[in-house]
C-alpha cells in the first residue's frame, strides 16, 4: 500500500526513525506508516493525502490486453502476476516492455473483462536499485543524499555562522545580530561558543542576547549564543570606516562554517 | 540478493552517496608534492578538497604555520592572497577563488626539513587541516 502523506507544518518537519524529513506542506510517499508517523499523524503534524494499491491493477475494459504497471517492472523472478486465482506464468500468459513498463496479456484463453483484478506478488528478494527513497532504510543513489534528508539531529552538527542585517549606526555604535543556522540555512536554537573578532580600532559588547565569556569591551572576544542560537552585538567606532566582524572556532566550539563575516559601515 | 541485503541498516551512508553540494562543504586541505629547492626556498601548492578528493573551488581562509626557521610567503604571482604574515612563520591566507588552490613558498637557509600545517581561523568554512606537508632543505 502506497501513501503519500503532507507535511501540515509551515516549518521543517523530521519524524524520528523512519528517514522522513519534510520540507515545510511538503508531501512525501511512503510504502507503510511506522508508529512514528502514526504519531505524527495523530498530533495534526502530517496530514493522509491519498493511498493507493500499487500491487493491483483493475481492468478498465473488456478484452483489455495492454495494461500501464504502477510500478517499475523488477523483472519475473521478482514480482508474480495472479489472474482469476492462479499464478500466470511469464513469458506465455503475459509479457512485460520494460522500455513503456507496459504489461501486455498474452494468453488468448483467458479474456479479461472489465473489474477484473490482476495482483502481483513480489518476492523478498528485490533489487537493490529498484528500491525507492521512500523505502525506509532502502538504498540510496550515489550523490543523491542532499542536506534535506539529514534528519535534524545529524543536521544540526554542522554548524553555519550567519548575520542579520545591521541596525543604522546611532551614537557611534552598530548593533548587529549573529544567527546560527544549519546547512539547510534553518535557523539553530542551541549554545555555542565562538570567537569573534574585528579591527582593532573597534570594540564589540555582547548585549541581552548571547554572553560574553571574555573579551568584552574589546576587539577579540569569546562568547556564548543564547538557547536561541543568538548573539546580539554592538560594535563601537568613533570615525568613517568600515569594521569587518570574523567568527571562528575556539576552544568547546562544534564544527563551524564560519565563511560569512560582515561589514559594519560607520559614516 | 535477499531483502536483507538490499535493504541497507542505518550507519552504512558512504560518502559517495552524499550529494555534491553537501560534499562540497566539507574542506579538507591536502598538499601537493614540494617542488626541488631553489635559493633557499621551496614551492608547495595547498589545494582544497572534498572529502572524496576532488578539488573544490572555493575561497578558504586558513592559518599555515611552520618550523621555528622557516618563513613562509605566497609564490610571486601565485595562486590565493596573503591576509596577515607575509615572511612569517604564522600566515593568514585565502584560497583562490578560481581554483580553491594556494601557492605557497617556503624560506630556509638552514639544511633541515621544515613541517608546515594549516589550521582553521576566523572565516573559516568546515575544514580539516590534519595533513602536514615537509620541506627539506639541503
Amino acid at each position: 500500500m502506497s501513501t503519500v502523506v503532507k507535511n501540515a507544518l509551515a516549518t521543517w518537519l523530521d519524524v524520528p526513525g523512519t528517514g522522513l524529513v519534510f520540507p515545510p506542506g511538503g508531501e512525501l510517499t511512503v510504502d507503510g506508516i511506522t508508529p512514528e508517523l502514526a504519531a505524527a499523524i495523530q498530533a495534526g503534524k502530517v496530514t493522509v493525502e491519498s493511498q493507493s494499491d500499487s500491487n493491483k491493477i483493475i481492468a478498465a475494459s473488456n478484452g483489455q490486453t495492454v495494461f500501464d504497471l504502477p510500478f517499475a517492472w523488477p523483472g519475473p523472478d521478482h514480482a508474480h502476476l495472479v489472474v482469476a486465482g492462479l499464478v500466470r506464468t511469464y513469458g506465455s500468459d503475459f509479457t512485460v516492455d520494460c522500455i513503456t513498463n507496459e504489461l501486455t496479456w498474452l494468453n488468448g484463453g483467458v479474456t479479461i473483462m472489465q473489474n477484473d483484478v490482476l495482483t502481483f506478488l513480489k518476492t523478498g528478494s528485490y533489487p537493490a536499485n529498484m528500491l525507492g527513497n521512500q523505502v525506509v532504510g532502502g538504498g540510496i543513489a550515489d550523490g543523491a543524499l542532499t542536506f534535506a534528508k539529514l534528519n535534524a539531529a545529524l543536521l544540526a552538527k554542522f554548524v553555519v555562522v550567519a548575520f542579520e542585517t545591521p541596525d543604522v549606526e546611532a551614537g557611534n555604535e552598530i548593533a548587529v545580530q549573529m544567527r546560527l543556522k544549519d546547512l539547510a540555512g534553518d535557523y539553530l536554537s542551541v549554545e555555542h561558543i565562538v570567537r569573534v573578532t574585528c579591527d582593532d580600532r573597534a570594540t564589540m559588547t555582547v548585549g541581552v542576547s548571547g554572553t560574553a565569556l571574555q573579551g568584552d569591551g574589546t576587539s577579540d572576544l569569546i562568547a556564548k549564543t543564547s538557547v536561541l542560537g543568538k548573539l546580539d552585538l554592538t560594535v563601537a567606532y568613533a570615525g568613517v570606516a568600515t569594521i569587518s566582524l570574523a567568527v571562528g572556532p575556539t576552544q568547546l566550539s562544534p564544527m563551524l562554517d564560519c565563511a560569512v563575516g560582515v561589514d559594519l559601515v560607520f559614516a | 540478493m535477499g531483502i536483507a541485503d538490499a535493504v541497507k541498516p542505518v550507519k552504512e551512508v558512504a560518502l559517495t552517496e552524499l550529494a555534491d553540494a553537501f560534499l562540497d562543504n566539507l574542506h579538507v586541505v591536502s598538499w601537493g608534492t614540494p617542488g626541488a629547492e631553489d635559493a633557499d626556498t621551496i614551492a608547495v601548492t595547498l589545494q582544497i578538497q572534498n572529502p572524496l578528493d576532488a578539488d573544490v573551488v572555493c575561497v578558504e581562509r586558513l592559518r599555515l604555520t611552520c618550523t621555528t626557521g622557516g618563513t613562509l610567503s605566497l609564490v610571486p604571482d601565485g595562486n590565493g592572497e596573503v591576509l596577515q604574515g607575509s615572511g612569517t612563520d604564522d600566515m593568514i591566507i585565502e584560497t583562490d577563488e578560481v581554483t580553491g588552490s594556494f601557492d605557497l613558498l617556503v624560506s630556509d637557509a638552514a639544511a633541515e626539513t621544515i613541517t608546515v600545517v594549516a589550521g582553521v581561523t576566523q572565516g573559516s568554512g568546515i575544514c580539516v587541516c590534519s595533513m602536514t606537508v615537509d620541506c627539506v632543505f639541503e
